[in-house]
């Protein structure tokens, strides 16, 4: 009896709508969240997971990569394809180094497998491409990019 | 009862064993199911008992004992997993990775590597030791094929045994002593032994590499298919390793009728066929002088009316089929039906420049029964003309086991050097030429007959006599289970082949016979019916021309249409010489050279990899090989063409 006295009431006074209205005008006086991408861009957080970078080995001159084919063992989505040669000196060269962005899911389990940490990941997340081509990354690639994040050292 | 075969119970962790007395200890604990770690032990080589990895505690003994080396007694109690066992382990592992660089992540044989696994399973997790580690260069270079990391080598000395005991080359050693002991390839020796690459599967380390291998592919990368070696007449059982469509490396898989778990360094390194050339991906039709590419459609068409217009113009006499004794007795077996069946023609070989019928009529009169088994079982072995150490490598080793386990008497009789001469009682040689005398000298000899005066001019002249003969006879002691092993080429003409029955019968009813055929399929090219005058199972049948006939024949035009299989098997300068009066040229190949090149119709042929097959080895073990990677662009397995051709010519 007393719940049906009170839906009546609330029904005639337009109470839920008053309610409605002050919430929008509280948040109207509020300072805006929402971020205007891509004018305004987020600051990573740190250890966001990002566009994977190659980093230099200790010569500067090429890859730290050492071939050990680790990181395409782990990575759930198969993602990555090492394959390595012998080079002049009988010594593990990696031939080719392709990632395949299209299909990682950014877990970051090929940075943690790499036992020398050649293979990092960056802040980057700006990753869309026209081309299909685009989304592979080879070596040469990575190691650009991990220049332009870690700054071309090992 | 023998000693041997006597039974001895004895306790191993909790559980009762019954073995035969003398087993040791790791091998009673494996027939139960218990595994115990080792390094140095393998099955197939000698005891060495040097890496103490397989350390076990026997109850009221003074203190661990290796497993691998001590016989299990009777009425004993072991344990394999005291804290006092487990500790041993510990030690053994911190020893060893005390110099063993931490090169897993570049190590060919991480991922399968005894010394990963068991400092995984068993190792102590961290190391003590701060000192510098042992540096060596790495790798050096023990011959063309194979590499030594000394530095990954943990001196279980299997490598060497395997070069003592088994190859019998002798060409490893360890250098130096104590801490500086380095495996090395002995002094003034070379490395060079066709059985070299079985040093690499043995290695439990990554020590020892092949330089076809290395850093090709990471072993968990490759897709394990079983396979059968195609590379001689042994057919050895192999596990080719691919990865994405390419094969990475052929390993052995043990098959004690054949291999005994070892390969040869031809089939083990022999997978790549191509030799750096481009593969025929495309039929190939001539038209207007010119070989162009065309559909499979139009190439089966033109066979099928090429063919068709050569039977009906010349007679089905003026058509021939050359199958392969490479080839898998399916495609022989198809090619025979093409020729008999569906042109009516009997010209029918295997070959282009030997007549296949003989050996054939040798294996339909009850010759090549032998198997690999035998060896391990003979008195004595009789060996005719026959060089496994260079043409059947794996029966080679099976002979050295008979020898150096058994001091099985041998008896070499050969026209030219071979290494088998090194281990027999007694070895003689003979010119080549002279075989037929040889056999009925041989036989005279075995029978104890005199009539042998009018042959002996002809093998004196070769500087062989009856008494040299009748020594060696008498030295190699024929028994009731000699085991006669004669080079099938050998059989040229039917006289020798019942001449070497003969011989055999003269031997009494236990001794076996062996041909050996250098091809993959020797055997079973002509069980299927690909030679003169015989079907599929020996049945005989007319016979037409050999191989040889037909190249004559073709080469003065009385021959019009040639089909041949496996061109990449046979002799370019018998099919320039075919080509030369042949109005039809048909072959299926793998590349396109001078010889396929001369065809006027070629089909892109599968490699032995890309199809399936039956291959018959020259102990007439029949053995399946399925494919293992897709052939390259269109082209496709011989049996599917012949087929379909056939199918074409009853419509
Ligand atoms: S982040 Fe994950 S999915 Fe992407 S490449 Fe690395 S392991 Fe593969
Ligand atoms: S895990 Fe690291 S070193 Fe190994 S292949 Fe991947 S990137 Fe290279
Ligand atoms: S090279 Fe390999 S097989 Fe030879 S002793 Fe060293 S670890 Fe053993
Ligand atoms: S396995 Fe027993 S001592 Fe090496």
């Amino acid at each position: 009896m007393i719940g049906r006295v009170k839906k009546l009431f609330n029904t005639v006074f337009l109470i839920e709508i008053g309610k409605g209205l002050a919430l929008t005008l509280r948040t109207m006086l509020k300072p805006a969240v929402t971020r205007q991408y891509p004018r305004e861009k987020r600051k990573p957080f740190a250890g966001s997971r990002g566009l994977h970078a190659m980093r230099r080995d200790d010569s500067g001159q090429k890859e730290r990569c050492i071939g050990c084919g680790l990181c395409e063992a782990v990575c759930p989505a198969d993602a990555i394809t090492v394959i390595t040669a012998e080079g002049p000196d009988h010594e593990k060269i990696v031939s080719s180094y392709e990632l395949n962005l299209l299909r990682c899911v950014f877990c970051g389990f090929c940075i943690d497998a790499c036992p020398v940490s050649a293979i990092q990941m960056t802040p980057e997340f700006e990753l869309a491409c026209t081309s299909r081509k685009d989304a592979f990354y080879t070596k040469e690639r990575l190691v650009k990019i991990g220049d332009k994040y870690m700054g071309g050292k090992g | 009862m023998t000693e041997q075969s006597k039974l001895i119970t004895a306790v191993i962790d909790g559980k009762q064993v019954t073995v035969a007395a003398g087993t040791m200890i790791l091998k009673a604990a494996e027939s139960i199911g218990i595994t115990i770690p080792v390094f140095c032990y393998h099955p197939r080589l000698t005891i060495s008992g040097s890496c103490r990895m397989c350390l076990v505690e026997i109850e009221g003994g003074s203190k661990p004992v290796t497993a691998c080396s001590t016989e299990l007694a009777a009425g004993v109690v072991v344990y394999t997993n005291t804290p006092t066992v487990l500790e041993a382990r510990r030690e053994i592992m911190e020893n060893l990775l005390i110099n063993h660089p931490l090169d897993c992540p570049v190590c060919d044989k991480g991922g399968e590597c005894l010394l990963q696994d068991h400092a995984y399973d068993w190792g102590p997790g961290a190391s003590r030791f701060t000192e510098r580690k042992r540096l060596f260069r790495k790798p050096i270079p023990l011959s063309d094929r194979i590499l030594l990391d000394r530095e990954r080598c943990i001196l279980c000395t299997r490598c060497v045994r395997f070069c003592d005991e088994i190859s019998d080359h002798r060409e490893l050693a360890i250098l130096e002593m104590g801490g500086n002991s380095e495996i090395a390839v002995a002094p003034d020796r070379a490395f060079d032994s066709q059985f070299s690459g079985n040093t690499v599967e043995l290695c439990p380390v990554g020590a020892l590499t092949s330089t076809s291998f290395r850093f090709k592919a990471r072993p968990w990368e490759m897709a394990r298919l079983p396979g059968i070696c195609p590379f001689c007449g042994c057919g050895c059982s192999i596990d080719i390793h691919t990865r994405s469509g390419n094969i990475m490396r052929f390993m052995a898989r043990e098959n004690p009728a054949v291999d005994d778990g070892w390969l040869c360094d031809r089939g083990r390194y022999g997978f790549d066929l191509s030799g750096g050339s481009e593969r025929l991906t495309k039929p190939l039709v001539r038209k207007q002088g010119r070989l162009v590419a065309v559909s499979w459609k139009e190439a089966i068409a033109t066979a099928v009316e090429k063919l068709r217009r050569a039977v009906s113009q010349y007679g089905p006499g003026a058509v021939g089929g050359i199958g392969s004794a490479w080839s898998s007795s399916e495609e022989n077996d198809l090619l025979q039906r093409l020729i008999r069946e569906s042109l009516e023609s009997h010209n029918v070989d295997c070959s282009l420049t030997d007549d296949g019928r003989p050996a054939a009529l040798a294996l339909a009169e009850g010759l090549g029964t032998f198997t690999f088994n035998d060896i391990d079982r003979a008195d004595s072995i009789l060996m005719i003309g026959a060089d496994p150490s260079r043409y059947q490598p794996i029966l080679d080793l099976r002979l050295k086991k008979a020898v150096i386990t058994r001091r099985t008497p041998i008896f070499t009789l050969a026209s030219t050097d071979g290494e088998m001469a090194r281990y027999a009682r007694e070895s003689l040689r003979y010119r080549a030429g002279s075989e037929e005398s040889l056999l009925r000298l041989l036989t005279a000899a075995v029978k104890k007959e005199k009539r042998y005066d009018s042959f002996e001019s002809d093998l004196r002249a070769g500087g062989l006599s009856r008494e040299a003969i009748d020594r060696g006879l008498e030295r190699a002691g024929l028994g009731p289970r000699t085991v006669v092993l004669v080079n099938a080429s050998l059989l040229t003409d039917d006289v020798r082949v019942y001449l070497v029955k003969e011989l055999v019968a003269a031997m009494g009813a236990g001794a076996s016979t062996g041909l050996l055929f250098d091809s993959a399929n020797g055997f079973g090219a002509r069980t299927a019916g690909a030679v003169p005058g015989y079907l599929p199972g020996l049945r005989p049948i007319d016979r037409g021309m050999s191989g040889p006939e037909m190249v004559v024949a073709a080469e003065r035009s009385t021959l019009k249409a040639l089909y041949i299989l496996n061109r990449e098997h046979h002799d370019s300068a018998a099919v320039a010489r075919a080509r030369r009066g042949a109005e039809l040229l048909i072959c299926h190949a793998l590349f396109l050279d001078e010889a396929s090149g001369s065809g006027d119709i070629v089909f892109p042929a599968a490699s032995v990899f890309e199809k399936q097959g039956t291959f018959t080895n020259t102990a007439g073990l029949a053995q399946s090989t399925a494919p293992v990677l897709n052939p390259p662009g269109e082209a496709r397995p011989e049996s599917t063409v012949i087929e379909e051709i056939m199918e074409r010519l009853k419509q």
